[in-house]
Order: C-alpha cells, then sequence, then structure tokens
C-alpha cells in the first residue's frame, strides 16, 4: 500500500473547490463533514436514503427527511484517475482516484470521493472515511483503504 | 396508436455550417446560416415556414425561437420543443411529427446550434450552475467533465466483463476517424493507426484523448413537411417513420452516479423499440445508424443495449472494426460522429441520415441505404428516430 499524504497537505487542495452552500438544501452534507461525520438524507417515513438532496423523498414521497450520520465505510463501485484537468481548479490534483462508493450501512445510494493511499484498485475494495481538514476551518471527506485490509 | 405518425413528415432540406473548432462569427449567425441553407435544400424560403422545433434545454438562450421568427420573417408559426440535449435533437422532430399530424404545421424547421468549440470550458461546466448537485457533491472531487462520467463506467464495465477495452475503444474510433476523413467534411484531418491510439495521452482513465468527442463551433438544420407537400420539391423526400422519447425517473444530475443499471442506458432499448414499432420494422432492417457517440465507451454499450449483441458482448462485436464499417453488418457514425466530425450533440447525425437515405452521402454513402436509425441520449433521456427512403 503507497504512503497517503498527511490529511492536512490533502485539505488544502480542496479549498479553490469548496461550495458555499449555507443555508442550500445541500448544506447538511457539509456541515457534517465540518463536524467529522458523513451525512446523507434519510427518510423519516420509509427509513430509504436518497442521493442527491431532493425535496420529497423519491421513495414514497414523504417530505420528511433528515440529514442522517452513517459510519463511512464503503466499498469501490467504480473509479477513474484524473489525467487531464478540465478546469484549472484541477490542476494541481492529476493522479487522483476519483471513485464512485456504496456505503455499507446506506444501500441504494453511491457517493463520489477520493481515495488517497490505495494502489491495485479493484471493484468492491474495502474502503473508510477520513476527513481532511483545510486551512480555512472547514473538512472534506475522502476515503482510505480500510485499517488492516 | 404508434402507428399514426408513420410517413406523415418527410425531410426535404438540410443545412449544415462548417464543421470547425472556432468559428468566424457567433453562434446565433450560425443558426441562421444553417437554416436558410437547409431552405435553400428544400426549395423553400422562410416565409413557407410555419412551425420551429428545437431542442429545449440549450436553445431557448441560445437562439430562441421568436428571434429566429423576427430575424428571417416567419410570422405565425408552431414552436415546440423537446428536452434534454443530445436527446431533444432527437425528439424535437417527433414534436414536429405532431404538429404536422394535427394540422398545427405544414413546414417545420428544426435547427440547433453550439459555440463550444470557443468557449472555454463550456461543455462541462454547463453541467452544472451554482449550489447544483453536480457542483456541491461531485466537483470538489474533480468528478467534472463528462470523460470523467464515461471513464468511471469504463472500469466498471472491464472489471465486470473481463474484456479488452482498449482494442474495443480503438476500433471505434479508428472507425469514425476513417469515416470522418473520407467525408470530407469533416473538422478531424488527421489519419489514426492503433499504435498511435494507444500512445495518446489519458484524459480520465481509462479514456484517452481520440475516446473523447471534439468540440466544435457550428448548427445544422432540417426542414420536414407534410409528407404529400414534400412530392413536389426539389430532393428526395425522407421519410420520418419513427420516432420517441423514452427516460426514467432519474435526473440529468443523478443520472451518471445513481442509475441502477449502471453498465446499460437503460432507456436506448425501449427509445428504439418504440420508434421501430412505430415504423413497423425490426431492428435487422436498418441499413446503418447514427448513434450519439460523446465518448466510445458510450456507443459500445448503446450497441449492446439497443441489441445488436448482449451485454458484455459490443467489445467483440466490434474487435475488428468490420461490423461496424460503411460496408459491415451495421455501420455506425458514417461521417465520423461526434468523435471525429463534428460535436454539434447529434445535429449532424440526423443530417447525416437524410443524407444517407438520399443517396447523396457520397465517399461514405452505405450501399443501397433504405431504413436508417438516429439515436441521440443526455442523461437518463434517449431519443430516436427512425427515417427511411420510401413511403408504405
Ligand atoms: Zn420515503
Amino acid at each position: 500500500m503507497s504512503t497517503s499524504p498527511a490529511l492536512e497537505e490533502i485539505g488544502q487542495r480542496y479549498v479553490p473547490v469548496l461550495p458555499d452552500v449555507e443555508g442550500t438544501l445541500a448544506a447538511g452534507f457539509w456541515e457534517g463533514a465540518d463536524e467529522g461525520e458523513l451525512r446523507l438524507p434519510r427518510c423519516t417515513d420509509c427509513g430509504r436514503f436518497h442521493w442527491y438532496p431532493l425535496h420529497r423523498c423519491p421513495h414514497c414521497q414523504s417530505p420528511r427527511w433528515e440529514w442522517t450520520a452513517v459510519a463511512g465505510r464503503a466499498r469501490i463501485f467504480t473509479w477513474t484517475v484524473l489525467r487531464r484537468p478540465l478546469h484549472k481548479a484541477f490542476q494541481d490534483r492529476v493522479g487522483e482516484i476519483v471513485a464512485i462508493l456504496e456505503l455499507d450501512d446506506a444501500s441504494g445510494v453511491r457517493i463520489v470521493a477520493n481515495v488517497f493511499g490505495a494502489d491495485d484498485l479493484e471493484v468492491g475494495m474495502p474502503v473508510e472515511v477520513a476527513f481532511a481538514p483545510t486551512p480555512d476551518g472547514r473538512a472534506v471527506p475522502i476515503f482510505v483503504p480500510t485499517s488492516g485490509s | 396508436m404508434t402507428t399514426q405518425l408513420r410517413d406523415v413528415a418527410a425531410f426535404v432540406g438540410i443545412g449544415e455550417t462548417p464543421a470547425v473548432r472556432k468559428a468566424d462569427k457567433p453562434l446565433k449567425a450560425l443558426v441562421l446560416d444553417a437554416i436558410t441553407a437547409a431552405l435553400d435544400d428544400a426549395g423553400l424560403t422562410p416565409a413557407d415556414v410555419d412551425g420551429l422545433v428545437t431542442e429545449g434545454a440549450l436553445m431557448p438562450s441560445a437562439m430562441p425561437h421568436d428571434e429566429v421568427a423576427a430575424t428571417l420573417g416567419i410570422s405565425q408559426y408552431f414552436s415546440g420543443m423537446s428536452s434534454y440535449w443530445g436527446s431533444g435533437i432527437a425528439s424535437a422532430h417527433l414534436v414536429g411529427a405532431q404538429a404536422i399530424a394535427c394540422g398545427q404545421a405544414d413546414v417545420v424547421v428544426s435547427y440547433f446550434g453550439v459555440d463550444w468549440g470557443s468557449t472555454a470550458g463550456a461543455a462541462y461546466t454547463s453541467i452544472g450552475e451554482e449550489n447544483s448537485p453536480k457542483v456541491v457533491y461531485e466537483k470538489p472531487f474533480g468528478y467534472f467533465g463528462q470523460p470523467y462520467f464515461f471513464g468511471a463506467i469504463a472500469n466498471r464495465y472491464r472489471s465486470t466483463y473481463g474484456v479488452d477495452l482498449e482494442r474495443a475503444f480503438g476500433s471505434l474510433a479508428i472507425n469514425q476517424r476513417e469515416n470522418a476523413l473520407r467525408s470530407g467534411t469533416a473538422q478531424m484531418d488527421r489519419s489514426m493507426t492503433y499504435g498511435q491510439y494507444l500512445e495518446s495521452p489519458y484524459v480520465a482513465e481509462p479514456l484517452r484523448i481520440p475516446d473523447c468527442c471534439l468540440l466544435t463551433d457550428g448548427a445544422a438544420a432540417a426542414v420536414l413537411v407534410r409528407s404529400d407537400r414534400a412530392k413536389d420539391l426539389p430532393k428526395p423526400p425522407v421519410y420520418l417513420k419513427g420516432a420517441s422519447l423514452a427516460t426514467m425517473p432519474l435526473s440529468m444530475d443523478n443520472y451518471f452516479t445513481q442509475n441502477p443499471d449502471y453498465l446499460t442506458w437503460p432507456t436506448a432499448r425501449p427509445a428504439v423499440e418504440q420508434a421501430l414499432a412505430m415504423a413497423g420494422r425490426e431492428l435487422d432492417d436498418l441499413d446503418f445508424a447514427e448513434l450519439y457517440d460523446c465518448f466510445t465507451m458510450t456507443l459500445l454499450m448503446q450497441i449492446e443495449d439497443i441489441g445488436w449483441c448482449s451485454k458484455g458482448e459490443a467489445a467483440a462485436f466490434v474487435e475488428d472494426g468490420k461490423r461496424v464499417a460503411l460496408d459491415g453488418d451495421i455501420p455506425i457514425n458514417t461521417h465520423g460522429g461526434l468523435l471525429s466530425h463534428s460535436y454539434l450533440l447529434g445535429a449532424t447525425h440526423v443530417t447525416e441520415a437524410i443524407r444517407q437515405l438520399r443517396g447523396d452521402a457520397g465517399d461514405v454513402q452505405v450501399a443501397d441505404a433504405e431504413l436508417g436509425l438516429v439515436g441521440l441520449l443526455a442523461g437518463p433521456h434517449y431519443g430516436a428516430l427512425v427515417l427511411g427512403r420510401d413511403e408504405g
């Protein structure tokens, strides 16, 4: 396994692309990250997760859902590698693994995240969340191979 | 009920601006050039036009119907749109044919134009407004820009089916490169060997530069008329035999990550089946297909999903490129497609299909082409047109 860069170094990379979501439907995900939790919308009527957040649960059309913390253990569903930056914000991020992940305890949804410290990626590889702090006091969820795997 | 539109309308004119990365005039001027060329080709004038149809997500701001009408002097007209992007370019013709069938119009112009060749980053920054899910949950992680969506699909596809994707991608890219050079009208002017394909840099692994579409400034237009009017006009009519738009309950925002059937384009087959049913024809009747090829991976999936081979078998199907070549079982993207001709999101797939069925496609003509498919997609949406040379 290759060594992952320090979380502080990783966190710095996200500064140009971190969204300002205060007061929007999207806020819960990033507020959770700032508090060290991975949170996704879960319907309080049917109990199912959905992603991305909508004004109603797409499974039962209930308007009642809450940002709900998940454990942050996931499996790699698929991935690509950033090779040619299509946006200036990614010029210093060439070589990063851009993954789509399935969370162990939020079935039916997939999230996008970067995976660090993994060689020889394969579908199904277990990963777990870590939070990379940014210089301005925010945090970004990233994933690393599950300890001991 | 699905047979009511067959042969109701026919294409009688097409117009295209030159396929170039950067045009010497603004997008609106390009659109007007394409419309004027299509009307000239049809032997008609703006005074004959009583309907305008377009894709419904980009065109309303890029070149609205009323500005076309105001500029060209089109007085009373039906105005219709269909969303989104590529799928809407195809299904706008369904709306046009419906208007003709209902007696709302007799001469309908469809158009599409784009200036993403000269607008840096437009093709991918247009996928997400500020605070849209793509900007908030995807962009921070570098999953931003369509090559990344399809690179991720390709890696899971390869993992699932264990096939030689490089060979398949290379064969598709080279086939279309050769068609583009033969067409004489393509933006791309360099040939490519498989060795050169393998040496080309990655954009989003495993997609390389030749796996990705071009970027283009340009416009295309077509004229669709009530079929009985077509017979008096100069060009051989090409009949609209079937048209459909298939969708599913996912949005442009979440389709690429949440599609439950991740390795298929779930709407491709229902759209094509419905259009063929309307035409009263079978998949095997098609002489060629012009399919949305924003990436080689996109095309590979459609070859399976539309039904030319089973799931996981498209890499073998296209391995030596012969089945999809101009003289193959099912010639695909005869003008070079989005990969090598130009990236008008499929507008020139429509005009190329019309040219093929007129027998007017020059060095890329498919021999005795009688029936063709246009299949264009955008996220969860798929628009299909079946066009035919003969009435009945
Ligand atoms: Zn619910």
